[in-house]
This record gives structure tokens, sequence and C-alpha cells, in this order.
């Protein structure tokens, strides 16, 4: 009996309210969903390059708390993939020829039950530069567990485009506007190593696959999204 | 003393994963019962292009039952009456994609982002359902939740990258191949290893610069 005393007291004190998590950015109870993501994030870049940024907070998102749930079909997958959560965030390039990465938040529509979703502001509110100065560059978020960019992504960052544009000039050339879902397949929860991400491309319509393995990254398109008269979304295999 | 025993071979990490699971965000009550029957697989509702209603003059026929799954799918979705935080939160801003496989009805729900600007955009919302003719649901995948069967993906083990093209897009990294002499990168090769651009072997210089 006594050993199950804490599990029947914390049942009986009810759910707790979220905790707050380093480098994560929520609305308060009953507040509105935030409209800007503060940036840039404490203790991360500014990175040189959009390579190194992602190489960086790929394995940074998936760190955070119920990120991965680990592979589809492992021990525990239905429990992990239950708690598991969505973090989304932005990478945008600055005045000063770098690129930085925003907040994180995981602010969710609570409609349905266990929905794993994450509602990306579309604007970064950096207070070091002029709101119109700020490029953005790359959406991202993780999946908890490897899976290609949902119809939703693809919408949301069509949609960006139009705000932002599809293509950003930086010091070193056009970067293109893309949605990025890191994932990973480890079973080690607290620090879980970065698999890939899946990449999604509006201005080339391309969906990549990349991986990495010991330090070696490798890539492969997956297809091309069409988009049909009604609005949805449909991926050509190659 | 048998759930002491649970507990204790559960460990106390899945224990309070446990725990927690049952403080979610409790969902909306459905107006039809939602099973959870694991044994259902979903089809793929984005690798083939559905056919539009009004992208020809045809006429579109639905069946009754095919109707009352799409209904079931959209209310449970969005059940009318809810608190409305934008415009996405609306039955008519959705697209529903239908398949029909014997006597299942499988309906997908997501955003359609060409019908309003909301205030912030959702990644990974959605979801799947596999209505019965008789109007029940059997299964609920919630977003980019898995059904538990393995995906076929392609063979192929892609192009090999170095660190500096990280995030770039597929015909700039066939150009630097190219440029390194080796414009067939991406064929896997048999048993030379990958190809590298100083034309040796993978893990030599893959990093390629800065």
């Amino acid at each position: 009996m006594h050993r199950c005393l804490p599990v029947l007291l914390l049942l009986s004190m009810g759910c707790p309210p979220p905790k707050p998590i380093p480098g994560v950015v929520r609305p308060g109870p009953r507040e509105p969903f935030l409209e800007k993501l503060p940036g840039p994030m404490p203790g991360v870049g500014p990175f040189d390059s959009y390579s190194d940024a992602l190489m960086a907070t790929c394995p940074l998102i998936l760190s955070k708390p119920n990120a991965t749930a680990g592979r589809v079909g492992s021990q525990d997958f239905q429990l992990r993939w239950r708690v598991s959560s969505e973090y989304c965030a932005w990478l945008y390039y600055t005045p000063d020829h770098k690129y930085e990465m925003s907040m994180l938040t995981d602010q969710a529509r609570p409609n349905l039950g266990d929905r794993k979703t994450c509602d990306l502001p579309p604007f970064v509110d950096d207070p070091r530069y002029p709101a119109t100065s700020l490029k953005y560059i790359f959406a991202l978020h993780n999946h908890p567990f490897e899976d290609r960019l949902s119809d939703k992504d693809i919408g949301f960052i069509a949609n960006m485009g139009l705000i932002h544009g599809f293509e950003t000039n930086t010091r070193d050339g056009n970067v293109r506007l893309a949605a990025i879902a890191f994932f990973s397949n480890s079973n080690d929860f607290e620090h879980p190593s970065c698999d890939g991400f899946f990449e999604f491309i509006p201005a080339t319509a391309e969906m990549l696959k990349w991986t990495h393995s010991q330090g070696d990254w490798g890539m492969r398109r997956v297809g091309f999204v069409r988009q049909l008269p009604t609005g949805g979304y449909f991926l050509e295999e190659d | 003393m048998k759930k002491t025993s649970v507990a204790r071979s559960m460990g106390g990490p899945l224990l309070m994963l446990t725990i927690l699971s049952a403080c979610l965000r409790s969902p909306q009550s459905s107006p039809v019962p939602v099973g959870n029957n694991s044994s259902i697989r979903f089809p793929d509702f984005s690798n083939r292009r559905p056919i539009g209603i009004g992208e020809t003059d045809a006429p579109y026929e639905l069946d009754g039952v095919t109707l009352q799954a799409i209904m079931i799918a959209a209310n449970d979705y969005l059940l009318p009456g809810t608190r409305e935080y934008d415009c996405q939160d609306r039955q008519e801003a959705q697209l529903y994609r239908v398949i029909r496989e014997g006597d299942i009805i499988f309906v997908s729900v997501s955003f359609n982002s060409s019908f309003c600007k909301p205030k912030t955009y959702t990644l990974d919302g959605g979801a799947r359902y596999a209505i019965s003719t008789d109007g029940r649901i059997l299964r609920r995948l919630i977003g980019i939740e898995p059904d538990g069967f393995p995906r076929e993906e392609p063979p192929g083990e892609g192009i090999p990258v170095p660190k500096h093209l990280v995030g770039a897009s597929y015909e700039e990294i066939r150009a630097y191949w190219q440029d390194a002499g080796v414009p067939d990168a991406g064929v896997p090769l048999a048993d030379e290893g990958l190809p590298v651009p100083d034309g040796g072997t993978a893990g030599t210089s893959r990093d390629g610069g800065t």
C-alpha cells in the first residue's frame, strides 16, 4: 500500500498545471494564443548558416519533454505517443547576416483530447531589430515519431510564403522558405538522437527526407507536393 | 496486491507517464461513441490525387451512408456550437476526403488553408476516421497519430550530403555532386560505399567545407 501512496496522493491532488519548460513560451490560462514568438532563444545561436542551425536545433527540440515517442511499434510507444508533445519555432535571418532561432512554443488547440499539434505564430518579435527587417527561413517543429510532413504543415508553410515570401536573399545567396519536422527513433527519451527530418520547400514543391547517422547526413526526395483546385494537397511520390 | 505488482513491474517513469496521460487536455464529448479497433489499417489519404467536387461538369453522386460518415466525422472533429477561436474552427473550413473499403468508410478531416487566414496556424492538425456503414466510429486517429502498421518506404539510400548543404534543395545537392565529378550521386553503389567529391568513399571527406 505504501508503495502506491505517492501515486494516490498525486491523483487526489488532481492534475497539475503544465510546468514551465526552459525555452518554451505559451499563453497563460484563459489567454489567447500567442500571435508572435519572442526571439532569439537564449543560449542558442546565432548561426552562420542555416545548415549549422538545423544541426544544432534538431537535438535541442527533440530533447524537450516528451518530444519523441520512439519508433512506431516499439515497447510503450502507444503510451509515449499519448503523452508526447510538439514544439515549434522559427529560424530567421537577421540584418546582421546571422540565423537565429526564436523561442519554442507548444501552444495547441484543445478541441480534441490528445491532439498532437503546435500552433506556430506567423511572426517573431526580436526587440533588437525592426519587425520588417527579419526574414523567415524555416518553420521548425518535431514529430513524435518518424513521419512525413502533414497536409497541415504544407498548407501552413504555403500560407507563410504568401506573407513572408518564398525566397529570401541572404549574403550567401537565395534561401528558400521551408517547413521542417525533426524526428528521433531513439528509445533514450532524456537524450534522444537527432535521426533526421522531413523538409517541404514550397518554392520547388519538393518534400525531402533527411537522415542522420553516425555523424553523416543523407537525403532522399520523397516526391513533389501538388495542390488541388479545392485547396488540398497530395504527394506525387518519386 | 495485484495492482502493486503491476505498478512495480511498470517502473517509475512509465507509471508517471501513465498518470500524466490521464492529465492530458480532456477531450470534448463526441456525439457518437469512439471505438478503438486497432486492427483497422488506414489508407494513405495523401499519396493519390483526390477527385474534387467541381473539377468537372459531371454531377457527383454520394450515397447516404457516405454522407452519414462525413457528417459523423465532421461533428466529432468540430462539434457544432463549441467555442470558436478563429475561422479554422468551423466545419466549412475543413477539407473532407473519403475512401471506402468494403463496409468501412475512411474519412480524413483537415483544415483547408485556402479557405481563410487564421490568427495562428496549426501544424499537424486534422483527424482520420474509420466509420462503419451503420454509423459507428470504429477508430479515430488524431493529427499524425500512426495506425500502428509500418509505412512502406520506397527503396534507396538517398544521396550523401556534406554538412554545409544540410537543408538545401535536391537540385543544389545534385549540382554539388556534378561539380565534384559524381553526376550519378543519389544512385546507391552496391559494394563501393557512397560517392564523395574526391572520388574516395564515404567517411573520408563528408564535411565538405563551411
